[in-house]
């Protein structure tokens, strides 16, 4: 009954999803994050805004006569954002556009005066640029030049490539100054029109409730309903919709594992369920409802499941509370 | 080909100096600190060496002079207690070295190395890179912020000419003026333009289009070549007054590129070796394992670096003289030695 009803409702929703995709996408599409997917990367530099020698402007508003490093906040005549990580750690396309350039020349530890990048161009008119990414040969850039890449897509790897002491990437928003013909960059950290949730990875979510929070106890041959919810902590708004980013409630350990509980309502043997609602913008809440089916023999399992923005990026299972549910299949037939 | 305008490089300067100006009436102590803004800084400290002071210091630094067949080579043995310094350029004569410390160091020593053993040492904010003038008697050294010096190879007195940023090897022509990278940031020169800086009047001229160049080299013809990326690739192009020619597509992934002065190039595919290009149009060739390849006046012979060592290697691949240690090509004549 619950299953049915839930069939109708999604039915209905996915009618109202088709008629506001071009709204939910534009949700969807709306914003940049951080170019990696680690929340607890941090902060070792920003942009001086001031860009004049021995003076430097923070993204705090502070400003030094020096041309001292300044952990956390700046140093002289930096142009973009510095984010120490390991060596090639995964990194993310900040919004969606189209690559408009990369370099994968130079050597993934190799210091010299240039390194590898990647630029991609967006549709607002701004570009952002990843620099200090691993070599082409250690798969360090993902993407070629005229590709559309959407937004959290990986598109390279970090590395260590030209001026740089210590593998990070330098992130930089690039917006064109038209009074003086020329790209500028801007400040991610005290320009927060770029973005309207700062400091957020793409892709982030934290369990909140379910239906059922014990254990599940289903007949053998017969499905129950079970739902879960996630508070969206990323920067990116999730949807049900569309082949790229769709949020999707799928198995996991082993990602993608066929299921033995996969009921009448999956759309395959992994994929347990969709986002409930169309969309679920950043700090909002988003369910996922499924059916369980007592298909094994009797005995005691669990299921473990994660979140998947389709074809982008599996979600961090350990920060979604190591989601899975323990599941009791009886003997009693339906 | 682009208007004229005035040093220091960066837009805005001028607006920043008078603002500097405006201070100075109102506010002493801004205004002295303010006084930083207009300037690269105040000239770095220069302690000069004997040869006996710079090895009783660990710093010393010997320069041998090797002929070779067809030219000659002056081989740098750097101190065992300073790893990481870099050999940065060589006066054309082999009279005179410059060497820095380790990248990211600042302050950092710009070391003036001389056969004899002596050394001038000029401490600076961060170095990184260096050029002599065609006489040997000066050189354009930029320092860890971009900041562009002009450095006595004698005294080490230095001066500033320009806040730059400025990135790439600078090259002093004969007339004095310094061929140099333009660039949006010394740590991610994503914008990276070629640009001559006359340091008498510290005007600064743009001399090519392309926005993300490399590295410049003379040419016999006096025209310059550029190595420059461009959306995918690398290529090589040869500036001539309004003139730009594309002489060679060298394909993704081509870094450090050398251009002889007769037109020959040589360029590293990461993991691969160091390719030769003899002519336009010609297959590249891979000649050899290693990296930052350079080639000799003539533009027949090539210095490659493998591992900490030199190769000097001929146009066929084979190896003409091995050095231990970091070794480059000079213009010497009878004084050089065997």
């Amino acid at each position: 009954m619950t299953a049915i009803l839930r069939t109708v409702v999604t039915s209905a929703l996915g009618v109202i999803g088709l008629l506001a995709a071009s709204v939910g996408l534009a949700m969807a599409a709306d914003d940049y994050t951080l170019p990696f997917y680690d929340p607890s990367v941090t902060l070792s530099y920003g942009v001086d805004r001031d860009g004049a020698l021995n003076r430097q402007l923070d993204w705090t508003g502070q400003t030094w006569y020096d041309g001292a490093l300044h952990f956390g906040r700046v140093y002289d005549q930096h142009a973009g954002v510095d984010y120490p990580m390991a060596l090639l750690s995964d990194l993310a396309a900040s919004k969606a556009g189209t690559v408009i350039d990369t370099e994968g020349g130079f050597g993934t530890q190799q210091f010299g005066q240039y390194g590898n990048f990647v630029l991609i161009g967006h549709a607002d008119g701004r570009r952002t640029l990843y620099y200090h990414l691993a070599s082409a040969a250690d798969s360090g850039i993902l993407v070629s030049i005229g590709q559309p890449v959407a937004a959290g897509q990986r598109i390279a790897r970090s590395g260590c490539s030209g001026q740089c002491y210590g593998a990070h990437l330098h992130f930089e928003v690039r917006y064109w100054n038209a009074s003086t013909n020329r790209w500028v960059s801007s400040d991610p950290l005290a320009d927060r029109r770029w973005t309207t949730w700062p400091g957020r990875v793409p892709f982030l979510a934290a369990y909140m409730r379910e239906s059922n929070a014990g254990t599940e106890v289903v007949r053998r041959g017969q499905t129950i309903t079970h739902w879960v919810e996630f508070r969206n902590t990323g920067g990116r708004t999730w949807v049900n919709s569309g082949l790229v980013g769709r949020v999707e409630l799928a198995t996991w350990m082993p990602a993608a594992h066929a299921s033995a509980f996969r009921a009448w309502d999956w759309s395959n043997s992994w994929l347990a369920t969709l986002l409930d609602s169309a969309s679920v913008n950043p700090d909002g809440v988003g369910r996922f409802t499924f059916g369980i089916r007592g298909s094994p023999p009797p005995g005691s399992y669990v299921e473990t499941f994660n979140l998947y923005a389709q074809n982008l990026r599996w979600f961090d299972h350990a920060r979604l509370g190591s989601f899975y549910i323990p599941i009791v299949v009886s003997n009693l037939l339906e | 080909m682009s208007a004229r305008v005035r040093a220091p490089a960066r837009p805005g300067r001028g607006d920043t100096a008078r603002r500097a100006r405006v201070l100075v009436f109102l506010v002493p102590l801004l205004a002295s600190l303010a006084g930083g803004v207009a300037l690269a800084g105040p000239p770095g400290a220069v302690s000069r060496l004997s040869a006996k002071e710079a090895a009783d210091a660990g710093h010393a630094v010997t320069l041998i002079s090797h002929r070779l067949a067809s030219g000659a080579a002056v081989e740098v043995r750097l101190p065992l207690t300073a790893p990481g310094v870099r050999l940065l350029a060589m006066a054309r004569d082999g009279s005179s070295a410059a060497l820095a410390d380790p990248y990211g160091v600042d302050p950092a020593a710009l070391v003036l190395a001389r056969p004899d053993g002596s050394q001038a040492r000029v401490q600076m904010p961060g170095l990184l890179a260096a050029g002599y003038a065609p006489a040997g008697d000066w050189l354009a050294a930029i320092d860890g912020r971009g900041a562009l010096w002009q450095v006595d190879a004698a005294s080490g007195d230095a001066r500033a000419l320009a806040d730059g940023p400025f990135l790439g090897s600078p090259l002093v022509r004969p007339d004095g003026s310094i061929l140099l990278l333009s660039v949006s940031s010394v740590e991610a020169p994503f914008v990276s333009q070629l640009v001559q800086l006359d340091p008498d009047s510290g005007e600064v001229e743009p001399l090519a289009s392309e926005q993300l160049v490399y590295a410049a080299f003379p040419m016999d013809d006096g025209t310059i070549a550029i190595a420059a990326h461009e959306a995918g690739t690398t290529v090589v192009r040869r500036i001539s007054g309004t003139r730009d020619e594309l002489i060679a597509d060298l394909g993704p992934g081509a870094t450090h590129v050398a251009v002889a002065t007769n037109g020959r190039i040589a360029f590293v595919r990461e993991g691969r070796g160091v390719f030769l290009l003899d002519r336009p149009g010609a297959v590249a060739r891979l000649l050899a394992a290693g990296g930052d390849p350079a080639f000799d006046g003539s533009g027949s012979n090539l210095i490659v670096r493998q591992g900490g060592s030199t190769m000097v290697l001929a146009p066929d691949g084979s190896t003409i003289a091995r050095f231990p240690g970091e070794a480059v090509f000079v213009a010497c004549g009878q004084e050089c030695g065997s």
